[in-house]
Parts: structure tokens; sequence; C-alpha cells
């Protein structure tokens, strides 16, 4: 079942519907998380956020782009918490800190943290949501970039990824 | 680290940690939902209306009116009178295995597949409320249509036996089955032959140890050579019907155990493939970037010559027309107009290789898509078919030259993964389709007429009984063929 024909099931409260819901689309709304606040406990909680307010805002859903509805939930969410979190905590994000200070979990992969410190924002969300079982096609409609743009972008973070992986490896 | 490394790896973890379980959502859910309720009470007619509690009384009203409807059922069921008791039922067995049980009356009431072969045969047939005879006369002639009987062969046989309700033989119906098929063969004078037990002095012989009849001995000997496990305790106590049950059952399990065989090689050719073609075509693109990097500083380099040196004013052509002047001018304009060319082509490569790298990469997205919906077929067939006609490019022969070795190999892997493909879809068939494809496929058969059909019949007989299982199993691998020819 496609994804816009599951939010009227969603909305009407629907758990199995939901639970289709939440299987096809977690890796995508944790993607978002994760690129915007670079950690795996606010990624994990903002995720979860994103879904409960899905369970209780889906009657407000009309039309096309649910999936793109969601993840934008997830990245406005993601935003505030950031927001909340540079309110309440000054970090110092000078160039010799290792990565460990500002993603205070070690349960992420040393490639997924690589990708984190390697990328800029927009290459960070498209590699992870690439990665994540969404197409180029749906990247570019949720980012509202060219899909052309989508491609190009993914292969040179790829490549940059690839290259910052090998110099991290030499230097180890 | 290779690309598609880096991709698998980021693929998993994202996968494992994004699994941050439904159930707890679900629990914060509800309990936002209850939080939002306490907040905002609807009232009705001045008094407080909770959803949920109308939401309950809603459910148990429900199960109560069950709980009703069921018990009204159960009493009527007890006084309804007793349904029908078949008499018993009698089995027939070509290969199409199909039990058949009667009433007091002879009258069929039921006609249940034992195997696949019968699901064919009984497609679109409803024997219930007619007679032995005619259910015979249909089911004789839906073989002769589906090709189960036919006069270009020497080995149309049925073997069918009648048991009572109270498990014991119905000799007379058994007698009176065999005389309908015989009588059918006769008509038709297509030669066949109709036992009614098998006779083989070898399983005669175990089986009168055992303590059980040969017909039923015979039947456990099916059972186990199919995979079936029965304790030899348990030989006396089954019974027939039973045992026909099991047999069906093994059937549909080991149809299932081969179709799981073959999906795993289908899919790990699948992956074969997918592999190969995810490998060609990232050193394809990574070809189609070198070679635009190459073409882009060519193009500069060659900006670089086309601009005239300053203070070097060329002299006035005195001809007058637009020849080609001489001298180090001529040299200077023929490289100009040549880079001008070069950058034509330039373009064009540029465009065309970017035309390229753009579709393949919008093959591999399909590719992607086409791996999680198990519907891999046409995008195989599309990046193929571009891979197929890059190898062909003329203009661009170290492209072309790539391409081509990579084909060879992916050519290889598609054609195994395709008869896979072929494979299941002759396992996931349905009864229904092969009816159709069997009526299709015999449809122009002409019947050679035979006169000695009852000659045929007495001195067959033993030969067959003696031979039944083997003869069976011959007769099941020349029917899986049919449709192949």
């Amino acid at each position: 079942m496609s994804l816009d024909s599951l939010a009227s099931r969603v909305a009407r409260h629907d758990e199995h519907a939901f639970e289709e819901l939440y299987n096809k689309i977690r890796q995508a709304v944790y993607s978002v998380c994760l690129s915007v606040l670079k950690n795996h406990t606010s990624a994990e909680e903002i995720a979860q956020d994103t879904f409960v307010a899905v369970w209780t805002h889906s009657s407000e859903f009309k039309g096309k782009g649910y999936k793109t509805w969601i993840l934008t939930i997830a990245k406005n969410k993601s935003l505030n918490l950031l927001k909340k979190q540079a309110r309440e905590v000054s970090v110092d994000f000078s160039e010799n800190e290792d990565i460990a200070s500002y993603t205070t979990d070690f349960e992420l992969s040393f490639t997924l943290r690589s990708a984190l410190e390697a990328l800029d924002e927009q290459e960070r969300e498209i590699v992870l949501l690439r990665n994540s079982g969404m197409k180029a096609k749906e990247i570019a409609i949720y980012l509202s970039i060219p899909r052309g743009t989508v491609s190009w972008k993914y292969k040179e973070a790829l490549e940059k990824l690839k290259k910052y992986l090998e110099g991290r490896n030499e230097r180890a | 680290m290779k690309g598609r490394k880096i991709e698998k790896q980021l693929k998993n973890e994202i996968s494992t940690a994004s699994d941050f379980g439904f159930q707890e959502i679900m629990e914060r859910a509800h309990a936002n939902d209850d939080a939002l309720l306490e907040a905002v009470p609807v009232t009705v007619e001045g008094k407080a209306y909770n959803h949920r509690g109308s939401a309950l009384k809603t459910i148990l009203f429900a199960l109560g009116a069950l709980i009703l409807a069921f018990a009204i059922f159960w009493i009527l069921q007890n006084e309804e009178p007793a349904p029908t008791r078949s008499a018993g039922y009698f089995v027939i067995d070509i290969n199409p295995s199909i039990k058949l049980s009667y009433n007091q009356d002879g009258i069929i009431t039921d006609a249940q597949a034992l195997n696949e072969d019968a699901s064919v045969l009984l497609v679109d047939l409803d024997l219930s409320g007619k007679s032995a005879d005619d259910a015979v006369s249909i089911l004789f002639d839906k073989c002769v249509a589906l090709g189960y009987f036919s006069s270009e062969r020497d080995n149309n046989a049925v073997m069918t036996s009648a048991t009572t309700d109270n498990g014991e033989s119905d000799e007379e119906m058994t007698n009176e089955i065999k005389r309908l098929f015989s009588s059918q063969f006769s008509k038709k004078k297509m030669r066949g032959v109709v036992i009614t037990g098998v006779q083989n002095a070898e399983l005669d012989a175990t089986a009168s140890e055992l303590g059980i009849d040969s017909q039923k001995y015979a039947l456990i000997l099916s059972y186990l050579d199919m995979g079936g496990e029965l304790d030899t305790e348990r030989y006396d106590e089954v019974s027939i019907s039973e045992l026909y049950e099991m047999i069906s059952e093994r059937e549909k399990e080991q149809k299932k155990e081969d179709i799981a065989k073959i999906e795993s090689e289908r899919d790990s050719k699948q992956s074969e493939l997918f592999e190969a073609l995810f490998n060609s075509v990232e050193a394809l693109i990574d070809k189609i970037q070198a070679e635009l990097d190459n073409i882009i500083s060519e193009e500069q380099q060659g900006q670089n010559i086309g601009e005239s040196p300053k203070g070097n004013e060329p002299p006035p052509n005195d001809k007058g027309h637009d020849d080609r002047p001489n001298g180090a001018l001529g040299d200077m304009m023929d490289k100009i107009h040549g880079s001008i060319e070069k950058g034509q082509q330039n373009d064009n490569t540029i465009t065309r290789y970017k035309e390229i790298a753009t579709k393949l990469d919008e093959y591999i997205d399909t590719l992607e898509i086409a791996k999680k919906s198990n519907d891999c077929k046409s995008a195989f067939d599309g990046i193929l078919k571009l891979l197929d006609e890059l190898s062909k490019d003329e203009e661009h022969k170290s492209l072309a030259s790539l391409v081509s070795s990579a084909v060879v190999e992916i050519e290889t892997l598609y054609e195994e993964f395709l008869e896979k493909c072929a494979e299941l879809n002759e396992m996931n068939v349905s009864a229904e389709q092969v009816n159709l494809d069997r009526l299709d496929a015999f449809k122009n058969v002409s019947h050679e007429k035979y006169d000695d059909v009852d000659k045929w019949q007495v001195e067959k007989e033993s030969e067959i009984a003696s031979s039944w299982y083997e003869m069976k199993k011959q007769w099941n691998n020349d029917r899986k063929n049919d449709l192949k020819k």
C-alpha cells in the first residue's frame, strides 16, 4: 500500500496502518533527525516525537506527499531542539575537537560518524536519506532541488567520505 | 574503501540505529491521546462525554451480541437433523487422484482433489448430485481433453477402490466404478486398463507380515517415498482415507520446499546479477567522470591557444577576401578554428556523457526499487538494453570496450537468473491456468480408435497391477513435460 493511502487510515487511528507506516519510513525519519542533530540519542528521541505527532495530526494532512510532510515535521522538530540546545548549552566547536565530544554516544559506527563529520548539512541529508531507502526523486522533492543535483551531490559526497575515511585510516 | 562498501555499511547502520521500538511509540501516542482528552472533554447535554468510555460500551455491546448470536447458532445446529451421511467414498487414481464421496443412493456428494493434477482436473467441475455413471463419464471426457488419457499412449490406466464409512471395503461399488471406466474406454475405443488394487507378490508378502492389506501398504510406501514419516506401530490404525490425506499434504509440503529452494537459487542469482550490474555501472560512471574531466581540461588548454598575443596585430590581408592567411597568422587561425570545432565536439561529448550517466543513475534507482519489490526483470531488461547500446557506440570507443566485457559477464548471469524465474513461474502457476494450458495443448490431438480395447484390458491388467507405482512415477514425469513441447 502506498504511503499516501495509509494517511487516511492513520488519521482514523488504525494501529496496523500506523505500524506499516513506521516500518516503511522509520529509517528516513531517523536519517533526517541525525543529519541535523548529529547525535544518535537526540535523533532517536525526535524521531519518536515525530511519529507521535504524525499519529495525533494525520487528520490535518490533505492531498499527496505524506512522506515529505512527515520528514518536514522531523526536520522542524530537529531544528527546534538544536536551537533549544544552543540556548541552553554553549559548546566550543573548535577544529581540533574530537567528534566524540559533540556526539556523546559511541553506538554509531565509525563510517556513520565520519559521514556526520566530513559532510556539510545538505550532503549529510542526501547521503543518509539515500542509504535509508529513499529514491533520488523523493529526496529531490523533499529538498526542493533538481533530481540530477541529488545524484551528483550524492556521488560527490560519497567521494568526499571515501577520501575522508582513507585519510583517517592512514593517520590511524 | 570502495563506494559500495561504504553504502552497505551506512545502510546497515541506519537500519539498526533507527529501530527504536514501535510499541514505545504507540504507548506514547496513546498517552498523548489521553492527555488531550482530559484537557478538552466533550460535553453532550451538560454531561461530560467520555469518548473512550463510549467506545468501550460499544465494544461490550457488540461482544454481547456476538455471543448471543453464537449461542443461537449452536442451539439451532444441535436441533437440526443430522446431515446426509455419505455411504462411503471411492478413490480414482490416474495420476490425478480424486476422492469421491457418495451417499446410500450412490449419488456423489463431494469431490476432493488429492494431488495437484486432480486440482487441475476438477477446475470448473461440479460433480455433487451426479450419479456415479455421470460422474465417471464427465471425468473421463475431461481426462481426454487435458491429455491425461491419450490414444497415442499405451499406459492409460485407472486404479479405483471404494470404502464404506465404516472403513470396510465396498466391493460392489469398486466393481461398479471399474465397470463404468472400462465402459468409457470401450465407447471411445481407447486402449486403457482399470485395476482395483496393486498386485505384487513381494508387496503382498510384506503387507501380510505387517498384518495390513496390500493396498494400504502400497499407499504407506508411497507416503514414505515422498519423505513422509510414519511409525510402524501406526500402520494398522491409520485408515486409507487418512493416508490419502497425508499423501496430499506431503505433496503440498514438498512443493513448498521445492519452491523455497528455487527461490533461494533465484535470489542468489539475482544478488550476483545486482552485484555485477552495480559494479559495472559504478565503473562506467567513474570512467565517464574521468573522461569529462579530461575533456574539460583539454578545452581549457584549447582556449589558451585561441587567444591572440597582445601588441601583435596581424597585418591586413591585401587580397580582400576570406582565403586562409599565410604564415603564422594562418597557423593561428587554424588552431582557433580547430579549437572551436573541438569545443563543439567536446560540448556534444559532454552532453552525451552526462545523458548516459543520468540514465545509468535512473536505472540504478529503478534496480534498487525493483530489488525491494521482487520485480527485477523489467529493470534488468532496461539496463542491459542501455549497456548493449553503449557497447556499440562507435564514437566513444573507450567506453564501448569497457561496457562490452562487462556485458558478457552480466548476460551469462542474466540467463541463469531468467532460468530460475521461469522454473519458479512453472511451479507457481495456478490449477486454473494449468487447466487452460493443457486444454489448449491437447485440443487438436486426434484420437486413434482401437477395436481391441476389451482384449487390451484383459491382457494388460495384471502387468499394470504389479508395476503400478513405477508406472505412475514415469507417467508423472511424462505429464510434467507435456506443456514444454
